[in-house]
C-alpha cells in the first residue's frame, strides 16, 4: 500500500529540497539571488505538479496484479503509459506551426490573395490554366467594349491617324531607337559602353564572341538598360579591364588598316581589268566580241549528263529529282565487306552440324519431349479444365464430342464386307512415258534434297525475267508443253483446277502445278501466301483425285506431285496439314475399312512429307491409326483386300523404321494373312492366332507349281480389282486366272514372310520379342509340318530361312533378356505424423502456419491501425480549425466591439462637448440677458 | 329384363318376310360398300330381333378371303357395335322365361358371336403388318365386352382369348403388336398377365416351332417388373375368389406363373445359341426379378457359362449375382473365367462388359496373389496383339490389380538373384505357361510383364504413355476404369482429329527424290535399302 497522495507530495518536496529545515534570513536572500536557483526550484516545482496531476499522466486503466501475471514475455511494468496533456499540447504546436499556416495562407501568394483564373482550381493542370487564360485575354481583347480604350488597342490593326496620316514617328525614327539607346548608353558615361556602341557602329561583323554577349546583354532585359546605364559608372574598372581595352583598340586599328589595304587592292584589280580596253581605246583596235548566248554558258559549265538530264525539262523539276538523287545516295548503306566465302571443308562441317542438330531434334521428338525452347516460346503445359477428374482424359483418351456413329460401336469380330470392291478384273496398264522422265530430271537436277523445292525450281530476282527465263526453258526443253500457257489464275477449289487442267494431259500437271507456284511465289507479292496455302490444299485433294479417277495416272507424276506438295508443305506446313487431316477426316467418316488406291497414295504421301518416328504428330498419328484401324478390323477375305492389307502393313513398318514402334496390327494381319493363304481354313494353326478367324473363304494356297511374282504391283490396290477376288467366282473362271491367282498368292506369301522377316528386325530388340512372334514361329512351322508339297521350292526355302531367323532371334533374346526391374524409384518418405513444436508460442501472437496469410493479416492489421490513426488526426485537425475559427471570430467580434466603443465614446464626448459649449453659451446669453 | 322380351317378341313377329327379302337383294347386289356396312349396322341397331340377318351379312362380309382389308376392319368394327348393343340390351342371354323362339334366337347369336370372335382371331393372323394393330385393339374391345359378359369364364372361353393370344404369339414380324399388347393389355391388367403367362408355358412347352419361343422371349422381356402388392393388380374381369379363401391372382401366385412360363423356356428343346445369347443378356434385368427361386436358373447358367466364347462372357453377370446372392458354390468358376481371356476376347465388342465383370469379381483383395499374377499377366499377353482401345482399356486395369496386391508387383520389378528369381541363369525364359488352365498354377508370379514393356513403344503415342504408368511410381491409388472402357478405333481417331493443332506441324526436312520409283543407280544406298516400300513393291 503506497503512502498517501500528501505524504507522498511532502516526500517529494523534501527531495527536491524545496522545503527542509528552516533557513536563516541571509540564507534565504542568498537563494532568492541566485537565478539558476531559482529556476532550478521552478522547474523541480514544476515537475512535481505535473507528477501529481492525476490527469497529466495516463496510466493502465487495470491495476496491476503479481509481477508473474502482469510481466507477460519480458514487457517491463509501466505504470506510466503516457501523457495525454504533453502530447495534446505538442500535437497544438505542430498544428500551429503547419496548419494554421496553410489556412491562413490560403489562396494567397505572399500576402497577396490570387484571384487570377483558375488558381484555385485543384482540377486544372498548369498548362490547361495557361491556355485558359491566354484564350480569355484574347476573347477579351475581341470583344473591344470600349473603342476609347486605348491600351487595349495599340497593338491593333485600327491605329491613330490624324488628317488620314497614320501617327507614325516613320521607320528612320524607328531605326534610330536603338542609336538612341546607343546615345543613352554613351550618356551614361561608361568609357567601356561607348567602345561597344562605337564598335557596333564601325562594323557590320562584329566579332562572335562580341555577339554573344551583346546577346546576354540585350536578354537581361530591356527595361533594366537604362539601369544599368546608371549603375555602371559607379563601377570602377580594374586594370585588367583597362589593358583588355587597350589590346582591342590596337586590333580594331590594324582591322581597319587591312581593310582599307584590301579596298585599296580592289580599286587596283578594277583598274587592271580596264587597262585592256583602255589600251584598245588607245590604239583605236577593237576585238570582234563572242556571241553571247546564255545556254552556251550553262552548257559550258554543267556536265554533259546533267545537260541531258535537263533536256526538255523545267529547271526546277530536274533539281528537284537531283536532290532526291542526291538524297538517297546519302540514306545509302556503306558497303561491307561481304561474308567470307568459305571453304569446301567449312561448308562440309557446316552440313553435317545442321543435320547432326536435326537429327537431334528429331530424337527428342521421338522420345516424345517438349520441343527445346529456341524454336518454342515455352511448352505449353496443358492443364485440363476439367473439375470432374476423369482419369483418361490425362491420357488424351477423352471422349470426344462428335455424336457417336454406327461405326464407332465397335464389332471387332463382326466385319463389313464391302462387295463392290469384288468385281471383274482387267489388267491395269501402266502407260510410262519416257517423256515423263525427260519432263522430271530438270526439276529432280535441280532440287537437291534438302534446300527448299522452290527455290531450286525458280524464282529468280524479279518476277518479269523469271518469267521470260521459264518461259524460254520450257521452250527449249519441252517441246509439247507448247499448248500449255505460261500463266494460270492460283485455284482456290478443287473445281477450279479442274477447269484449268480440261484438255490437258495428265503427265503436264507437274508443269502447270510448278507454273502455278512460281507465278505466285509469296516473294513476289504480299497476297500470294494465302493463295498457295489454299493450293496446297486443293493439289492434295487433286493427288487423291488422279489416284481415283485416272488409275492411267502414271505413278512418276503422282510422285512428282507428291513432291511439290512436301516443298509447299515446307513453307506452309498448317495447310497442307490441314489439308492431310481433312482427308484423313474423309476415310474414317466414309470407309474405314474399305480404303482406295487414292487413300494409299496419300498415307504413302503422309509418311515421305512428316516425320513418321515423332512421338505425336498431327498428321502422322492419325494416318497411323488409319492403316491399324484398316489392318486391324477389315476382313481379310479376299485377295485383293489381302493385296491391301500387305501394302498397309509394308507402309505402316516402313513408318516405324527410325523410330521401331511395336504396331500389334501388323503382326495380327501379317498372321491373319498368313494361316489363311498358307493353312487350311480356320483349323489348326489358325487357332493359334484367334481361335474363331471371321468366316474365310479358303483362300488357301494349293499349287505347289505357282512361282511368286518378283514382287506385288501397285496396281493391283486400284479399285478395278487384282487379278483375283474370291475363289467362288475364280471356280468358273478360266484357267489362266486360276494360275494367276495362285502366283499371286504365293507371291502374296512370300511378301508377308518378307514383312514378317523385316517386322522381326525392326522389334529384335523389345524385351517382348519371344512372346510377340511365337505365334508366327508356330504358325510357320504348322505351314511347314503341313504343306509341304504344296509350295513352291522357293517360297519353302523362303518360309524356312524366315522360320530360322525367328527362332534364332527369339532364343538371343530369350538369352539376353532379364526380369523388369522398373522401379528403382527413390523411396517415397513416409509422411511424418510428429506434431510440430514452436519455441517461444504465445497464445497472443498469431502462429499462422501458412506464411503468405500471416503477411497478408500483418497488413491488414497495419492498414487499419493507419486508416485509424488517420481519422484521429483528421479529427484533431478539424477540432483546431474550429477551434481557430472560433477565435478569429471572437478577435474580429472583440475589434468590432472596441471599434463601435470607442465611436460611440468619441459622439458621446463630442456631444457632451457640444453640450457644455451649448450650456455654457446659453448661460452666456442668459447671463447678457440677465 | 322382361321388357325387351316383349319388344323382342314383338319385333320378331313383325316382319320376317320383309327383311328376308331385304337381305337376299343385297346379297344378290352383291355390292358391300361401307355404305352398307353402316346401313345394316344401323338397321340391327333399330331392330335387332328382326334384321338378324342382317348380321349374318355382316360376318360373311367379315371374309377372310376378302382382299380389302380395310372393308374388314370396318365390318369388324360394325359387328362389334352390333354385338355389343344385342348384349346390353340382353338379347345373347338365354333366358328359360322367354318363349321357345326367343330362345332360339338368342342361342342363334350366341352361335353368330362365337363365329364373330374366332373370324377375328383368324383374322388377326392373316392382315396385312398395317392393319394389325386396329384389328387389336378391336379384339381387346371384344376381348372386354367378353369380361362383361362371360365374366371370369372370358380367360378359359376357347373362341376369343385362346385363338388371339396364339395369334399375338404366331404372327411372324409381329413386333409391334407384340409390344402393343405388353404395353396396353399384358402390363395394366394382371389377370390378361397370369393367363398369358400361364398360356405361354403350356404353349412352348408343346408347340414345335421354334419361332413361337422367340415370340415368346420376346413378349417375356418386355414384361415389367412384377407388382409387389395386392393393390397394385389391376384386373380386367371380377377377379374370381374360391369362396373364403386366398384370392387366385396374387403377386405371388403372377410370379410363379412367369416363373413357369420363363423355365418353359429355358427349357425348351428350341432354344437356339442366338436366342440363348439374348437370354443371357437379359438375365440380371428382366428374368431374375421374376424368379421367386433363382436357383432353378442354375443349371441354365452354369451350362451357358460352359459353352464358351460370348455366351459364357453373357453368363458371367447372371452366374455371379447367383453365386453372391444366393451362395451357390461354383468351384471352377475363376478357371473359366480365366479361360475366357482368349485371344477374341480384346477383339470382341463384349470387351468392355467382360473388363466391367472383371472388375467386379477380381475386386476382392482376399483372393491369392497368384490367381490375380495370372489374370495380369494372361491379359497383358493378349494387349500384345490388341487394338490400341483395347490396351487402353487394360493397362489401367492392371495397374489397379498391381496396387491392390502388392505381391504381384514383383512382375514389374524383380531383382535378378535368387531371393527374388528362381535362379541366375535363364532370366529370360518366362516361366508362366499360357496353356495351364488353372489360374493357380500358371506361374506367373515368377514372371515379369515384359509385354507392358514393350507396350511402352507402342506406335499410338497415347497409348504408349498411358503403358507407362507401369514404369512411374505408384502415387496414385486407383486408376477408374470406366473412363477407359468404351473407346475404339473410331473414337480414339476422332479425338485426334479434332484435336486442334497448337503448333506448326514438322515437316521432314528432306524431300525424297523417290517415293514409288525405285532408283536405278542406287546413289544414295541408305535411302535405297531403308525404303521397304520401294524395295517390296512393283510401281512400274
Amino acid at each position: 500500500m503506497p503512502p498517501s497522495q500528501l505524504k507522498q507530495l511532502k516526500a517529494s518536496l523534501r527531495d527536491q529540497g524545496l522545503v527542509g529545515p528552516q533557513k536563516s534570513k541571509k540564507q534565504k536572500k542568498l537563494a532568492a539571488k541566485d537565478a539558476g536557483n531559482r529556476q532550478k526550484r521552478s522547474a523541480a516545482l514544476h515537475s512535481i505538479r505535473e507528477h501529481f496531476n492525476p490527469f497529466e499522466v495516463k496510466t493502465s486503466a487495470r491495476k496491476e496484479k503479481f509481477e508473474v501475471v502482469s510481466l507477460k514475455d519480458g514487457r517491463t511494468a509501466k505504470s506510466v503509459q503516457g501523457r495525454p496533456g504533453v502530447t495534446k499540447g505538442l500535437g497544438e504546436e505542430r498544428r500551429r506551426a503547419t496548419l494554421l499556416k496553410e489556412i491562413q495562407s490560403r489562396n494567397k501568394v505572399g500576402q497577396i490573395v490570387d484571384r487570377r483564373f483558375g488558381e484555385n482550381d485543384p482540377t486544372m493542370t498548369p498548362e490547361q490554366r495557361a491556355a485558359e487564360r491566354f484564350a480569355r485575354q484574347s476573347e477579351r481583347h475581341l470583344k473591344k467594349n470600349s473603342i476609347f480604350n486605348l491600351e487595349d488597342e495599340a497593338d491593333e490593326n485600327t491605329q491613330l491617324t490624324h488628317m488620314g496620316r497614320f501617327l507614325t514617328f516613320g521607320e528612320a525614327e524607328t531605326k534610330d531607337d536603338f542609336k538612341e539607346g546607343g546615345l543613352s548608353l554613351s550618356d551614361g558615361g561608361s568609357h567601356g559602353h561607348m567602345e561597344r556602341s562605337d564598335l557596333e557602329d564601325d562594323l557590320e561583323r562584329p566579332t562572335k564572341r562580341r555577339r554573344l554577349s551583346e546577346d546576354e546583354e540585350r536578354d537581361v532585359g530591356g527595361d533594366s538598360e537604362d539601369n544599368n546605364g546608371l549603375q555602371l559608372p559607379e563601377k570602377k574598372k580594374s586594370k585588367q579591364e583597362v589593358m583588355k581595352e587597350v589590346i582591342a583598340k590596337s586590333k580594331l586599328y590594324k582591322y581597319e588598316r587591312q581593310q582599307a589595304k584590301e579596298d585599296d587592292d580592289d580599286l587596283r584589280a578594277e583598274l587592271d581589268k580596264g587597262l585592256p580596253d583602255f589600251l584598245e581605246s588607245i590604239r583605236n583596235y577593237r576585238k570582234p566580241s563572242p556571241p553571247p548566248s546564255a545556254i552556251d554558258r550553262s552548257a559550258a559549265t554543267i556536265n554533259p549528263d546533267r545537260a541531258a538530264l535537263l533536256a526538255g525539262r523545267s529547271r526546277e523539276e530536274v533539281d528537284h529529282e537531283y536532290n532526291e538523287r542526291v538524297r538517297q545516295m546519302a540514306m545509302d548503306k556503306r558497303s561491307k565487306p561481304s561474308t567470307r566465302t568459305k571453304t569446301d571443308e567449312e561448308k562440309a562441317e557446316e552440313e553435317a552440324a545442321r543435320l547432326r542438330d536435326l537429327e537431334e531434334k528429331r530424337l527428342l521428338r521421338m522420345q516424345g519431349a517438349p520441343e527445346s525452347s529456341d524454336d518454342e516460346n515455352g511448352q505449353d503445359v496443358e492443364i485440363p479444365e476439367h473439375v470432374e477428374e476423369d482419369d483418361a482424359e490425362a491420357f488424351g483418351l477423352g471422349q470426344s464430342n462428335r455424336p457417336k456413329e454406327n461405326l464407332d460401336v465397335e464389332g471387332e469380330d463382326e466385319f463389313v464386307l464391302d462387295d463392290d470392291l469384288v468385281a471383274s478384273d482387267s489388267e491395269a496398264d501402266l502407260a510410262t512415258e519416257d517423256e515423263v522422265f525427260e519432263e522430271e530430271e530438270p526439276l529432280q537436277l535441280e532440287d537437291d534434297g534438302d534446300d527448299d523445292f522452290i527455290n531450286g525450281l525458280v524464282l529468280p530476282p524479279d518476277a518479269t525475267s523469271h518469267e521470260t527465263r521459264t518461259s524460254n526453258d520450257e521452250s527449249k526443253d519441252n517441246s509439247h508443253h507448247r499448248n500449255l500457257s505460261f500463266t494460270y489464275p492460283c485455284p482456290t477449289t478443287h473445281e477450279e483446277f479442274l477447269k484449268i487442267l480440261q484438255g490437258t494431259d495428265v503427265t503436264d500437271v507437274p508443269t502447270i502445278v510448278q507454273r502455278i507456284r512460281a507465278f505466285y511465289h509469296p516473294k513476289l507479292n504480299a497476297g500470294n501466301r494465302e493463295k498457295l496455302e489454299a493450293f496446297s490444299a486443293v493439289l492434295t485433294q487433286h493427288v487423291a483425285y488422279l489416284a481415283d479417277h485416272e488409275p492411267d495416272a502414271p505413278l512418276p507424276v503422282l510422285q512428282s506431285l507428291l513432291r511439290h506438295l512436301h516443298s509447299l508443305a515446307k513453307s506452309h506446313p498448317p495447310a497442307v496439314a490441314t489439308a492431310f487431316r481433312a482427308h484423313l477426316r474423309d476415310i474414317a467418316d466414309h470407309r474405314p475399312l474399305n480404303l482406295r488406291a487414292m487413300d494409299f497414295i496419300i498415307l504413302t504421301g503422309i509418311s515421305t512429307i512428316f516425320p513418321t518416328s515423332d512421338h505425336f504428330h498431327s498428321v502422322v498419328t492419325p494416318a497411323g491409326l488409319t492403316i491399324a484401324r484398316f489392318l486391324g478390323q477389315s476382313p481379310a477375305v479376299t485377295l485383293a483386300h489381302l493385296v491391301k492389307g500387305a501394302y498397309c502393313c509394308t507402309l505402316a513398318l516402313q513408318c516405324q523404321s527410325l523410330s521401331q514402334r511395336y504396331i500389334p496390327e501388323v503382326m495380327v494381319y501379317i498372321q491373319k494373312a498368313l494361316s489363311s493363304l498358307g493353312t487350311a481354313g480356320s483349323t489348326g494353326a489358325a487357332s493359334i492366332i484367334r481361335s474363331r478367324l471371321p468366316e474365310m473363304s479358303p483362300l488357301q494356297l494349293l499349287d505347289a507349281e505357282a512361282e511368286p511374282f518378283a514382287s506385288l504391283r501397285f496396281q493391283d490396290l486400284y479399285a478395278k480389282p487384282p487379278p483375283s477376288t474370291t475363289d467362288n467366282i475364280s471356280d468358273n473362271d478360266t484357267p489362266e486366272t486360276t494360275v494367276t491367282n495362285n502366283k499371286l498368292k504365293a507371291t502374296l506369301i512370300s511378301h508377308f514372310l518378307t514383312l514378317l522377316n523385316h517386322a522381326a528386325d525392326l522389334w529384335r530388340l523389345k524385351s517382348a520379342f519371344p512372346e510377340i512372334f511365337k505365334p508366327a514361329t508356330l504358325l510357320l512351322q504348322a505351314i511347314l509340318s503341313q504343306s509341304d508339297s504344296n509350295l513352291h521350292p522357293t517360297l519353302l526355302t523362303h518360309l524356312q530361312t524366315t522360320l530360322q531367323t525367328l527362332t534364332a532371334l527369339t532364343t538371343s533374346s530369350l538369352h539376353t533378356r532379364l526380369p523388369l526391374a522398373l522401379h528403382f524409384h527413390r523411396p517415397l518418405a513416409i509422411k511424418s505424423s510428429i506434431p510440430k513444436f514452436e519455441e517461444s508460442y504465445n497464445p497472443d501472437h498469431h502462429h499462422d502456419p501458412d506464411r503468405e496469410r500471416s503477411q497478408l493479416n500483418k497488413l491488414k492489421a497495419e492498414h487499419k491501425r493507419e486508416k485509424k490513426g488517420a481519422l484521429r488526426e483528421l479529427r484533431k485537425d478539424a477540432n483546431f480549425i474550429a477551434r481557430e475559427q472560433l477565435r478569429e471570430k471572437k478577435e474580429r467580434d472583440a475589434a468590432y466591439e472596441k471599434k463601435f466603443r470607442r465611436l460611440v465614446a468619441e459622439i458621446q464626448s463630442g456631444e457632451g462637448h457640444e453640450g457644455k459649449v451649448f450650456e455654457r453659451e446659453k448661460a452666456r446669453r442668459r447671463g447678457r440677458k440677465g | 329384363m322382361s321388357r325387351p322380351h316383349i319388344g323382342k317378341k314383338r319385333k320378331w313377329d313383325d316382319a320376317p318376310s320383309q327383311s328376308q327379302g331385304r337381305k337376299r337383294r343385297t346379297i344378290r347386289s352383291g355390292e358391300s360398300s361401307s355404305l352398307d356396312i353402316e346401313q345394316l349396322e344401323k338397321r340391327i341397331a333399330k331392330d335387332p330381333s328382326n334384321n338378324h340377318n342382317d348380321v349374318e351379312t355382316l360376318l360373311q362380309m367379315l371374309d377372310l378371303a376378302n382382299p380389302d382389308a380395310k372393308l374388314n376392319l370396318r365390318t369388324g368394327i360394325a359387328l362389334c357395335k352390333v354385338f355389343s348393343r344385342l348384349i346390353a340390351s340382353g338379347h345373347l342371354n338365354k333366358d328359360n322365361h322367354g318363349n321357345n323362339q326367343s330362345q332360339e334366337l338368342s342361342a342363334w347369336y350366341v352361335e353368330q358371336y362365337r363365329k364373330y370372335r374366332t373370324t377375328l382371331a383368324r383374322l388377326l393372323r392373316s392382315v396385312s403388318a398395317a392393319q394389325r394393330l386396329p384389328l387389336v385393339h378391336l379384339c381387346w374391345k371384344v376381348l372386354e365386352q367378353d369380361a362383361e359378359f362371360l365374366g371370369n369364364k372370358v380367360w378359359v372361353s376357347e373362341s376369343m382369348f385362346k385363338p388371339f393370344l396364339s395369334a399375338v404369339v404366331d404372327i411372324p414380324g409381329g413386333t409391334d403388336v407384340r409390344e402393343t399388347y405388353v404395353d396396353e393389355y399384358m402390363n395394366q391388367c394382371h389377370d390378361c398377365c397370369y393367363h398369358s403367362l400361364e398360356y405361354f408355358s403350356t404353349h412352348v412347352a408343346t408347340s414345335e416351332d421354334g419361332k413361337v419361343l422367340e415370340n415368346v422371349i420376346e413378349i417375356l422381356s418386355l414384361l415389367d417388373p412384377p407388382p409387389t402388392s395386392t393393390e397394385d393388380l389391376n384386373f380386367l374381369a371380377e377377379p374370381p375368389t374360391k369362396g373364403s379363401k386366398k384370392p387366385l391372382i396374387t403377386p405371388a401366385s403372377l410370379r410363379r406363373r412367369a416363373e413357369e412360363a420363363w423355365l418353359s423356356v429355358i427349357r425348351s428343346p428350341h432354344l437356339t445359341t442366338g436366342l440363348r445369347k439374348s437370354l443371357l443378356r437379359i438375365t440380371t434385368a428382366k428374368i431374375l426379378p421374376w424368379m421367386s427361386r433363382p436357383e432353378t436358373l442354375m443349371d441354365f447358367l452354369t451350362d451357358s457359362y460352359d459353352v464358351g466364347g460370348s455366351t459364357s462372357l453373357l453368363a458371367l453377370s447372371g452366374l455371379f449375382h447367383l453365386i453372391t446372392a444366393k451362395n451357390l458354390d461354383y468351384p471352377s468358376f475363376f478357371p473359366k473365367l480365366y479361360s475366357l481371356i482368349d485371344a477374341d476376347l480384346l477383339h470382341s465388342k463384349h470387351r468392355s462388359r467382360f473388363l466391367r465383370l472383371l472388375n467386379t469379381f477380381l475386386s476382392s483383395t482376399r483372393l491369392p496373389a497368384t490367381l490375380i499374377a495370372s489374370f495380369i499377366k494372361r491379359l497383358s499377353r493378349r494387349a500384345l496383339f490388341a487394338p490400341p482401345a483395347a490396351i487402353v482399356a487394360i493397362i489401367p486395369y492392371i495397374y489397379n490389380l498391381l496396387k491392390s496386391h502388392p505381391t504381384t508387383t514383383f512382375m514389374i520389378h524383380r531383382p535378378p538373384h535368387p531371393p527374388y528369381a528362381k535362379s541366375t541363369e535363364n532370366l529370360g525364359e518366362d516361366p508362366f505357361d499360357m496353356s495351364q488352365p488353372d489360374p493357380q498354377k500358371t506361374g506367373a508370379i515368377d514372371s515379369s510383364l515384359w509385354e507392358l514393356e514393350t507396350l511402352q513403344s507402342h506406335y499410338h503415342p497415347n497409348v504408349a504413355s498411358l503403358a507407362r504408368i507401369i514404369s512411374e511410381q505408384f502415387t496414385k491409388q486407383q486408376y477408374n476404369i470406366e473412363d477407359f472402357l468404351d473407346h475404339g478405333y473410331g473414337s480414339m481417331l476422332d479425338s485426334e482429329l479434332a484435336k486442334e493443332a497448337k503448333k506448326e506441324p514438322v515437316v521432314e526436312w528432306r524431300i525424297p527424290k523417290r517415293i514409288f520409283t525405285r532408283a536405278e543407280v542406287d546413289e544414295e544406298g541408305q535411302e535405297g535399302e531403308g525404303n521397304l516400300i520401294t524395295r517390296l513393291w512393283d510401281f512400274g
